[in-house]
């Protein structure tokens, strides 16, 4: 508990430096993009989502600062691994994201699932989701946190959710698009969404 | 669109009218059985003495229930579970709970503190335009927002970061509505009319410019002031509502996409006024700010 308030008080400061906004700075773990990319403006927008200081843990159990992701585009949603009905779905909807866009884009995009059941979703329970969905290693990061955080990032992205009582969840079916700063550009609301503004919104961020 | 009050009562309005349009409402209680409560075991039990050392400036709640306005969804169970009827009631463990809402002069010191979430200063992401508007500096709230009212126009994450500020948390949807409860002399002032109808006469009346100073209201049981009367307050969890009009169409609830989704599922389609609180939360997002929205923190009691 120490050594996290005082790893979030080293991340605090150093976004207040505007170090974080340098890609360069994101810790070396199952190969997250970032490395040798061009740098992004270093002063953090008013309304980036990477504004907020939490820490994450990978499907290798890694510490991941949010604010690492940024420097690409994110595509990103908030579901949890024993889903059954929706989460599927929208996986499924991000994933023929991704298949529209030419290898090249895909490089350059960043697909996210953050769970919003950390107490089951551990961080071996992600990778043998992304396994079995067939996620690109790489490509696609899972992540699960304090349940804290989880609650922050739900609010900020608009997410609702509670529990339903049967060892599940109800939560809004969201794909958010972020920019490389990390400001929400395009959200996809509900399940089968069509996927159009949020691919045109992406294709704008790609530069065409 | 800022959330008030009136968007409140608006959605509660089309709540009731779903109600009345849609056809019949279970019996409240209609759940038979006696199925075991979700969540955890609770620490103390009910009727348990308060400990010895309560934190400055805020009142025990024993541990007790609380049965929440809408049960968890029975639409949509995970396969191989059965449609078991959810708990009428959810267990509320121990808790302190701040005796005023937080005061503009409490604000300001934490403003001084935390810098960060000076009006000139906080990110965009955590507040909207609104936020401290009636302040009449970064650090001096003015003849609009006297020291003894409760400070209002601050979003949840400003509530949030306040309460932590303090070492506080702010209390669940569960730990607010159970200490609202509280008539000046009972813990549960459900079944009382008189109870409900002046809360729903506050609900009923414009919101003054500036509220009224903390402490004007009415003392419940558990030694807690204006709970009802003074001002909105925010719940660590306002983002479980489920059941708004934004939420219609995106959301995993069956329930909350046809009509009356808003009542079906009530424990208690009477309680008007829980209508309306919840609806209130229901509209509204964590960056949000209004004239009438302030908040309270609360502890998790030893």
């Amino acid at each position: 508990m120490h050594g996290k308030t005082h790893a979030l008080a080293v991340l605090l400061l150093a976004t207040a430096l505007g170090l974080l906004a340098r890609p360069g700075l994101a810790p070396a773990h199952g190969g997250m993009k970032g490395m040798g990319q061009e740098l992004p403006p270093a002063e953090l927008s008013g309304n980036s989502i990477y504004q907020l200081g939490s820490e994450w843990k990978d499907v290798h159990g890694a510490p991941v600062p949010l604010a690492s992701l940024q420097g690409h585009p994110v595509v990103l949603a908030m579901v949890y691994t024993s889903c059954e009905h929706a989460c599927p779905v929208l996986v499924e909807d991000m994933k023929r994201i991704e298949q529209t866009l030419s290898p090249q884009e895909r490089a350059e995009v960043i697909f996210a699932l953050f769970s919003i059941d950390p107490a089951r979703d551990t961080p071996a329970a992600l990778a043998a989701y992304r396994a079995d969905k067939g996620l690109a290693d790489g490509r696609w990061h899972l992540f699960t946190g304090d349940p804290d955080d989880v609650l922050e990032l739900t609010v900020v992205l608009g997410v609702q959710y509670r529990p339903d009582g049967f060892g599940g969840f109800s939560h809004s079916n969201l794909v958010s698009l972020l920019d490389a700063r990390g400001v929400v550009r395009s959200r996809l609301v509900g399940l089968h969404a069509n996927p159009a503004p949020l691919l045109a919104a992406l294709h704008g961020l790609l530069g065409g | 669109m800022r959330p008030s009050p009136l968007a409140g009562l608006l959605a509660a309005a089309l709540l009731l009218a779903g109600a009345a349009l849609c056809g019949p409402v279970p019996a409240a209680g209609a759940a038979e059985g006696k199925p075991t409560a979700p969540g955890a075991a609770i620490g103390a039990g009910a009727g348990a003495p308060a400990p010895r050392a309560v934190p400055a400036g805020m009142a025990y709640v024993p541990a007790g229930m609380y049965r929440p306005l809408y049960r968890p969804s029975q639409a949509d169970p995970q396969p191989g579970q059965q449609a078991a009827a959810a708990a009428d009631e959810v267990p509320v463990a121990a808790y302190f709970l701040d005796v005023y809402a937080v005061t503009n002069a409490d604000y300001v010191a934490f403003l001084r503190a935390q810098p960060r979430w000076q009006r000139s200063r906080v990110p965009h992401l955590f507040v909207d335009e609104g936020y401290l508007s009636a302040w009449a500096g970064d650090l001096e709230p003015g003849p609009q927002a006297p020291p003894d009212r409760p400070v209002v126009r601050v979003s949840w994450f400003a509530a949030r970061a306040f309460c932590k500020w303090r070492g506080r948390q702010l209390p669940t949807i569960a730990q607010w509505e159970r200490a609202a409860a509280a008539t000046e002399t009972q813990a549960d002032g459900h079944a009382d009319p008189a109870f409900e109808q002046r809360i729903l006469e506050w609900y009923g009346r414009p919101t003054p410019p500036v509220p009224a100073p903390v402490g004007s209201t009415f003392r419940n049981l558990w030694g807690i002031y204006d709970l009802h009367g003074l001002v909105w307050e925010w719940t660590r969890d306002f983002n479980t509502a489920l059941v708004t009009g934004e939420s219609r169409g995106d959301s995993g609830v069956e329930r909350s996409l046809f009509c009356a989704a808003g009542s079906v599922g009530a424990a208690d389609p009477g309680d008007y006024a829980a209508f309306m609180r919840f609806a209130f939360r229901s509209s509204l997002r964590g960056d949000y700010t209004a004239s009438s929205l302030g908040f309270r923190c609360a502890l998790p009691a030893p």
